[in-house]
């Protein structure tokens, strides 16, 4: 069962918000990364928000992703704004799947796009132009563009575009953080003032609706025991008297950021951008979810992540 | 070891030359002594390298060949990596079967530069003559990989029974581009001549100046090719062509031929039929 930290004396504070002296367990994954174009930045964006929709979870949605950053005509590969999107699913054969499935289904379909690699050092390569090549129907045709091969797709309204293979890189999943707030105003300020803080930072996704959380969650269920996860009542407020709770006194409600990315040192360097921007009036403490350490080899210790910088 | 070889031309050459021995890969393994032994070809006589070449350094992929280069034929012929750079204009086959590493002229190139070549770069900053990244006259194929990209103009038969591979041209082309062009590239920023993708069975001939479109392609839409996009970008990013930045937006004519052929190859014409 996941493992929150319960209350205690604190002795780190930023903003007079307290750091709870604890960690954020991750487990490793794996991630791509993919350029979508468009003819302008409302056409990639439709088309990134459709490929990271119902991308929450890998437990019901099968993939997690979000959009990294939005990309100017200089930074992509065929001088067209574009978005940046990155999905993590836990193994390769289902990230494979998923990119197929998402890539065919989201930005095949949605007018002006193209679809490029984002990865293109990574060795482990998925062959996704090549499958989704056959929705030509033999009409499709291939080009080798700085050695690299492209897939040409005749759709109505002229071609899609999409490279042939994608880079499949180790990732890390579930980096998090906990806004312990007094309110559920001052809770949520704190959560979006973190999640823009944290907007635009390479290698990392935030793949909740809006990037913030509200339904933290244990392993399993205590009386609906067919159930993968439930409600972790231990930080629900409104069930503090029926249960034990890992709510301090004064806090009515709490938020949960969750973090994916492309390497612990990019997750690491988002939660100091967030945390920091969340200790803001009307928060109490800022903890963090962990197994004990059993589960998940990247631990994000927050004092250390505040005080250095560095790398869990 | 030194940091480059230098191979200057001791004088005027009254006679052809080939010097298939100048590549790169080949000089990295030799020492100064040893290279200029190398054979050089005049006429039916080999000649010793350094009868006609100063040498200086050796063991180095780094080859700088300077001097009046006109009648000097087969410079980094089959040349398989390291940088060969040629100071001035040099003669016929220039890259020649050469299948990696980067090979630039100064100057102009003459016949048959890049001819067959499978792989690399070559890069000519002048112009380019006839039958560039073509085949050997009636060869089953021409150019099988790599790029080639001429600043200037270049002369009749480019890119002729091409299979794979790029051949770009900042200026315009003599007649007939991508003749007998199995698949791969050409792309003419300025206008093509007459007879532009006979024979053509899969390639890609993209003309952004003024073209004649044979009568055996047909007519299939106005569109932006994304792949076309693509390419541009990746020769204003890395080989520093100062093209409009206006392609991801512009529209081409698209024609599908040569119907005397497969069929499947395309011709994307963005200026005015000629």
């Amino acid at each position: 069962m996941r493992r929150f930290p319960s209350a205690r004396t604190p002795d780190v504070q930023i903003r007079g918000v307290a750091i709870e002296d604890t960690f954020a367990e991750a487990f490793g994954m794996r991630g791509a990364r993919v350029i979508i174009t468009a003819r302008d930045m409302r056409w990639a964006v439709e088309a990134a928000r459709e490929m990271t929709g119902f991308a929450t979870s890998v437990i019901a949605c099968k993939v997690e992703a979000g959009i990294e950053r939005e990309l100017a005509r200089s930074e992509t590969p065929d001088g067209r704004p574009g978005v940046s999107v990155l999905l993590f699913t836990m193994d390769s054969e289902s990230l494979t799947k998923r990119m197929i499935e998402r890539i065919g289904q989201t930005v095949l379909t949605c007018v002006t796009t193209a679809c490029f690699d984002g990865l293109p050092d990574a060795a482990e390569r998925m062959s996704i132009g090549k499958s989704l090549r056959v929705f030509g129907d033999g009409f499709q045709s291939s080009k080798v563009i700085d050695g690299q091969r492209y897939w040409r797709i005749p759709v109505m309204e002229g071609e899609f575009l999409v490279q042939e293979s994608f880079g499949n890189a180790k990732g890390v999943g579930g980096g998090n953080f906990l806004i312990l707030a007094e309110s559920d105003e001052a809770a949520l300020d704190a959560a979006q003032a973190a999640v823009d803080a944290m907007r635009g930072a390479p290698g990392v996704v935030l793949p909740f609706p809006g990037g913030i959380v509200r339904s933290g969650s244990k392993v399993g269920g205590k009386r609906h025991t067919f159930m993968i996860a439930t409600t972790n009542e231990a930080y629900a407020p409104t069930v503090r008297a029926l249960t034990p709770s890992s709510l301090p006194n004064g806090v009515n409600a709490a938020l949960e950021i969750v973090l994916d990315g492309l390497d612990a040192p990019s997750i690491a360097a988002a939660m100091r951008l967030g945390i920091g921007a969340a200790c803001r009036a009307g928060v109490h403490s800022i903890s963090a979810g962990n197994y004990g350490g059993k589960l998940g080899p990247y631990h994000f210790h927050l004092r250390k992540i505040m005080q250095d910088g560095a790398a869990a | 070891m030194s940091d480059a070889v230098t191979l200057t031309l001791r004088g005027p050459v009254a006679r052809r030359l080939e010097v298939e021995c100048i590549t790169p890969n080949a000089l990295a393994t030799l020492d100064e002594s040893a290279i200029a032994r190398l054979p050089v070809w005049d006429g039916p006589q080999i000649v010793p390298l350094g009868d006609v070449f100063d040498v200086r350094g050796g063991r180095s992929d780094r080859v700088r060949v300077t001097g009046d280069l006109a009648m000097i034929d087969a410079l980094g012929a089959g040349m398989t990596a390291g940088d060969l750079l040629v100071d001035g204009s040099v003669g016929r086959y220039v890259g020649t079967r050469m299948s990696g590493g980067v090979l630039r002229v100064s100057g102009d190139a003459g016949y048959g530069a890049g001819l067959e070549m499978a792989g690399g770069l070559l890069d000519i900053a002048g112009n380019a003559g006839d039958r560039l990244g073509a085949g050997r006259l009636a060869a089953a194929r021409g150019m099988t990989g790599g790029e080639i990209i001429v600043r200037g103009n270049a002369g009749a038969e480019i890119g002729a029974t091409m299979r794979r591979g790029t051949v770009v041209v900042a200026g315009s082309a003599g007649p007939r581009v991508g003749l007998g062009m199995i698949a791969g590239n050409v792309i003419v920023l300025g206008s093509a001549g007459e007879d532009a993708g006979r024979f053509n069975k899969r390639g890609t001939i993209a003309v952004f100046g003024r073209v004649s479109v044979p009568s055996t392609y047909r007519f299939a839409c106005t569109y932006r090719p994304p792949h076309i996009a693509v390419t541009v970008a990746h020769l204003r990013a890395h080989r520093g062509l100062a093209i409009a930045d206006d392609t991801p937006t512009t529209r081409f004519r698209r024609y599908s031929g040569d119907m005397a052929e497969l069929g499947r190859g395309e011709m994307l014409a963005r200026g005015e039929e000629s």
